[in-house]
């Protein structure tokens, strides 16, 4: 009976037990189509003055376009050459390139994470004095021989000698973690962009809301439709152009800080070598490796940085500005590419739209992504522009060489100063060739006029630089400065026949002449008018006028053919030698994006700042820097009313650094005024002008000298610093939570100061102020307005995908509380312990939690998986005051996985 | 001076020698795509003149020299663009027939590409366009039967950055990049 019942009782209460245990289970609101987790980075959501800030930071998630449009073609070629199936074919042919371009990245970074692969110096200078820099100064100018020898032997088994010998840099990585256990965490997530969506929310908006949080949710819930993982090849419909997104995962900011931007170059460098030497790319392009080789891999693949930060370090130079303003080609209006500097004659740069236009938006889907049904759309769209304006400029500097080329070669300016005498001779009985000579001597005048010395400036630039030299000699031709001293002797003899044939009175009985016989570059300058692109002056060739330079293929009896015609005859030769110079200086304008490159280009589509930044066209605190100059201005004025430039003074013995505000030093009597300003009035009208940032508490910034016998300190102004804040509250300015002690509470908004001047002189010979009290007044008024604007203020909220859509499950929802627990960083469940373990179990089990019982202060806890039926134990410690330990390392050995379940991930 | 004259008594005897027989050496020049090996150039050789072959690799009949890469040839490399481009219009054949030698040692030197109207490198125009094969034929004085191969010249990168020569069926003519036709205004008007 004992026995019976002790069993009895014991089946009993551990019957209870496990129904009690499955009582507490609390299923999540949204428990079914979970989708697995995501290998992405928090989104890093941004206003205008911190994304301009985030672009001298280094990115962690990229999109890796590639154009395969080439492949294909090429691919196709094959396939008809060896009577395959060539719609099977050439789509096997496209995926495995893709499959191989985007495993080698994966390996690339992996290898670069892990320390295996030397980390390589983006910034070459520092490579100065040694063998590898002249490798890739060498590779710079077209010759990479010696730089992928290098590169052979850094990727081979040999790299671990060369680093012991110290010829190669100790990869950053590797040193800098190398006591750090997080390092081992660091890993790449790498996803087929199917469509832009939520998941790269911080791209459309500039703060985070509830919405935004529930659309982010969503997005994950419904990933499958939005991401596929990069490697499932067969499931990448669109065979033209494809989108990825590389996320670098868990690595240290501190070491991103300084070695992001070698690692970004190095990923680039590598793949451009390993995918047309290395083994792994052989065996990855099985069977089509010996074709896939000789694609040219740096003109199909772009690097675009998803969000403000940057792949290269941005400059203020033409390479940057020219490649960031691949941005227009994200327009989605079909006519808009002809518009753009690109296609224009005389292409002002790059530079001008930066002057004309330095505030604009940012973070507000100015990518259009939200425009387009799918990320294929959008890709096919940018690639369709980026082509065109890249074949465009190509024909330009093509054509442009060979007609040179030619004229150069059988007509000397002796010859073209005949050849224009015998047209004056023609023009007689021949209108069309008086008004050729009408354009050359319009066109000519305003080319090579000293007064419109931008252009002779734009041709002196050409003739100066380098930069077209090779791509010249590739089709044949010579130096371009050897071109441009050809125009130079020709324009003489031109305008010496301008000037000659005006003083013998030629116009004198000239009729109208059509406007639209001058050429496009003559009528963009002269009407300030973008005009299409035209190839060829077109001329209406005729009985009596007959090409005199043609290509050799042209024949008479054959018919005329424009592109087999060089010039007409002279006045027209000399105009097609104009036209010609004109393009190749428009093409050197835009060398840097669109010409051949032996480097993978990184533009930044999304961050127009990036370029403003490094122009200094734009500064985070420019709106700041601006009221502060009005401010200045303010008190110059007041200066030139004869008076001291500012009525505040303080008198104390105040620090540099030292954290005061305005309110206490006039409290403590601190703060003295002019003897001729009414102190109370001008006090309450100080207090009415700066407002909140009266009470704030500022770090002293003493300015100038303290050369002043009497320490008295003017007051130069407020300003205010980055704000990296973690809650979703405005700028707080007026409160003494400021100063909380608690670090994880503290707005870090207010990082303020007040800068003070020292005043040399003594209170004596302070003179009377009158009028200038109210100019500074109002310029007091206007800094506080300047520096409350939302958007120059730099701000930043970080949002983990994966904790939002998990607590989007739990709840059904993210309301206000949970979004300021996401933006800290922080999960939003029942509790820290559960926050860990719903993110840490899909690193060892399979399947995502239906539903969970964490106990909040002592036990183990208990979790529904949707992989299995029973619940799997994780166990968890708790410290004395009953707060969860297990906050963020949560191990394999934590998990009891019932039998049964065969959920455990394989390594 | 004597001494001189003699160089060039014998440097001419040795130029028409070299060129007749470069006329009558029969050899056959084939490029193919092997997945396994890439481009592949197939030379074959009369059994009765076999010195192209002999030279080239030992054997008398036929002779398989591995093309190598084609640096960026798949894409816009502006060499491959101006060529497909302006293939009879800047870029063509000058007519000059060349000794088979050059053929030979460029083989033997392994510096070159090759390019035909259906390759891989010609994503210009459509595959078997009728045009481009007529522009490739252009390049030869006569008719081929074979489809006439250009070799272009590549660095040690092996970027293709020069025209060598045209192969048109057993004979070698220089290729060019033309530089037009011109006749003074004075005649047309």
């Amino acid at each position: 009976m004992t026995i019976k019942t002790l069993i009895s009782v014991f089946f009993l209460t551990f019957t209870m037990s496990s129904c009690l245990f499955a009582q507490e289970l609390e299923y999540w609101k949204n428990s079914e189509n979970i989708q697995s987790k995501l290998k992405l980075n928090p989104l890093r959501f941004t206003n205008r003055a911190q994304c301009a800030l985030d672009s001298k930071k280094a990115a962690t998630s990229v999109f890796v376009m590639i154009d395969s449009i080439s492949t294909g073609k090429a691919i196709y070629r094959f396939s008809k050459m060896s009577d395959g199936d060539t719609t099977s074919e050439t789509k096997l042919g496209i995926e495995k390139y893709r499959y191989t371009v985007t495993e080698l990245i994966k390996h690339i970074t992996k290898q670069l994470l892990s320390g295996e692969l030397p980390m390589l110096k983006a910034d070459l200078s520092k490579y100065e004095g040694t063998e590898v820099f002249n490798y890739f100064d060498d590779c710079n100018k077209g010759n990479c021989y010696e730089l992928n020898a290098h590169l052979k032997k850094l990727w081979s088994t040999e790299k671990q000698s060369l680093i012991s010998s110290n010829i190669v840099q100790k990869n950053d990585f590797l040193s800098l973690n190398h006591d750090d256990i997080k390092h081992n965490d660091a890993n790449v997530g790498c996803y087929f962009v199917k469509k832009f969506s939520a998941l790269q929310g911080h791209l459309q908006s500039t703060s985070p809301n509830v919405k935004t949080a529930a659309s982010i949710a969503e997005a994950v819930g419904t990933s499958s439709d939005l991401v596929s993982d990069c490697s499932d090849i067969h499931n990448q419909e669109n065979l033209k152009v494809a989108n990825y997104q590389f996320d670098i995962l868990n690595v240290l900011e501190r070491d991103w800080k300084y070695s992001g931007f070698d690692f970004w170059s190095s990923v680039k460098t590598y793949l451009t070598w390993a995918f047309r030497h290395s083994t792994e790319a052989k065996s990855l392009a099985f069977p089509y490796h010996s074709i896939l080789q000789n694609v040219a891999l740096e003109e199909n693949i772009l690097f675009i940085p998803n969000g403000c930060k940057n792949i290269v370090e941005p400059k203020c130079d033409a390479k940057t500005l020219n490649l960031n303003s691949m941005r227009q080609f994200t327009q989605l209006n079909e006519q808009e590419i002809f518009r753009t500097d690109f296609s224009a004659q005389i292409p002002d740069g790059v530079e001008q739209d930066l002057l004309n236009q330095p505030i604009v938006d940012v973070n507000t889907d100015i990518l259009n992504f939200n425009r387009t049904q799918s990320a294929n759309q959008w890709s096919a769209n940018f690639r369709d522009k980026f082509t065109k304006s890249r074949g465009l400029l190509k024909l330009k500097f093509i054509n442009s060489i060979n007609k040179l080329k030619a004229i150069k070669t059988h007509l000397t300016p002796k010859r073209i100063l005949d050849e224009l005498y015998s047209s004056m001779t023609l023009s007689k009985t021949n209108e069309t060739v008086k008004a050729e000579i009408y354009y050359l001597c319009s066109e000519y005048k305003v080319a090579t006029d000293e007064t419109l010395s931008f252009l002779k400036d734009e041709v002196d630039l050409l003739a100066q630089t380098s930069l077209l030299d090779d791509y010249s000699k590739t089709i044949g031709g010579e130096k371009i400065e050897s071109y441009v001293s050809y125009f130079r002797e020709v324009s003489d003899v031109v305008g010496k026949f301008c000037d000659d044939i005006t003083v013998d009175n030629y116009w004198h009985n000239m009729k109208d002449v059509d406007r639209e016989g001058f050429t496009s570059w003559y009528k963009e300058v002269t009407l300030d008018k973008k005009q299409p692109f035209k190839t060829n002056i077109i001329r209406k060739l005729s009985k009596e006028v007959k090409p005199i330079l043609t290509y050799s293929s042209f024949s008479e009896t054959k018919g005329l053919k424009q592109k087999e015609i060089i010039c007409v005859e002279g006045a027209n030769c000399s105009r097609v030698i104009l036209e010609s110079i004109f393009d190749l200086h428009s093409s050197m304008r835009y060398a840097d994006s669109l010409l051949p490159t032996s480097e993978i280009q990184s533009p930044n589509l999304a961050n127009p700042y990036s370029e403003r930044m490094s122009c200094k066209v734009y500064d985070p605190f420019r709106k700041k820097r601006r009221v502060i100059f009005q401010f200045f201005y303010d008190i110059a004025r007041a200066a030139t009313f004869g008076v001291l430039p500012s009525p505040v003074y303080i008198s104390t013995e105040v620090k540099d650094k030292q954290v005061v505000s305005m309110k206490t030093l006039m409290e403590d009597g601190k703060i003295s005024f002019d003897p001729q300003v009414d102190g109370y009035k001008f006090k309450h009208s100080l207090v009415a002008d700066l407002g909140g940032l009266f009470g704030i508490p500022c770090a002293i910034a003493i300015s100038g000298t303290s050369v002043n016998p009497v320490r008295y300190y003017r007051f130069n102004g407020v300003s205010v610093g980055t704000c990296s804040e973690t809650r979703i509250n405005n700028l707080v300015v007026n409160s003494s939570t400021d100063m909380s002690d608690y670090s994880y509470d503290r707005s870090k908004c207010v990082a303020c100061a007040i800068n003070l001047e020292t005043v040399i002189g003594a209170a004596g010979s302070i003179n009377p102020i009158t009028r200038s009290a109210y100019i500074l007044a109002r310029g007091a008024w206007n800094l506080f307005k300047g520096l409350r604007d939302p958007f120059d203020i730099p701000r930043r909220w970080t949002l983990n995908v994966n904790d939002t859509y998990d607590t989007y499950r739990k709840y059904g929802h993210v309301n206000k509380h949970c979004l300021r627990q996401l933006l800290k960083g922080k999960a939003c469940l029942s509790n820290k312990c559960e926050g860990a373990v719903a993110r840490n179990i899909s690193l060892f089990l399979n399947g995502e939690i239906e539903a969970s019982s964490i106990p909040k202060k002592r036990g183990n806890g208990f979790v529904k998986l949707s992989t299995c039926d029973r619940e799997v134990e994780v166990k968890l410690s708790y410290n004395r005051n009953r707060i969860c330990q297990n906050t963020s390392k949560i191990t394999k050995e934590d998990f009891i996985v019932p039998s049964e379940c065969k959920i455990w991930k394989s390594k | 001076m004597e001494v001189k004259m003699i160089r060039v008594v014998y440097f001419l005897i040795f130029s028409f020698l070299f060129r007749t027989q470069s006329v009558y050496a029969n050899f056959n020049v084939e490029t193919s795509w092997n997945l396994t090996n890439g481009k592949v150039i197939t030379l074959t050789c009369d059994e009765e003149s076999p010195r192209v072959c002999l030279s080239v690799c030992d054997s008398e009949t036929m002779c398989e020299v591995p093309e190598g890469l084609c640096y960026n040839c798949i894409g816009n490399e502006l060499f491959i663009v101006n060529f497909y481009k302006n293939l009879g219009l800047t870029v063509n054949g000058s007519g000059v027939n060349l000794h088979s030698s050059v053929l030979e040692d460029t083989l033997l030197v392994g510096n070159f590409v090759t390019l035909k109207a259906n390759s891989v490198y010609n994503i210009i125009s459509d595959y078997d366009s009728k045009s481009m094969k007529r522009k490739f034929q252009n390049l030869c004085p006569e008719l081929t039967i074979k489809d006439p191969v250009v070799f272009a010249k590549v660095n040690r990168d092996r970027k293709p950055v020069g025209l060598l020569f045209v192969i048109c069926d057993s004979e070698v003519f220089e290729m060019t990049y033309d530089y037009s036709s011109y006749s003074t205004s004075s005649n047309l008007y």
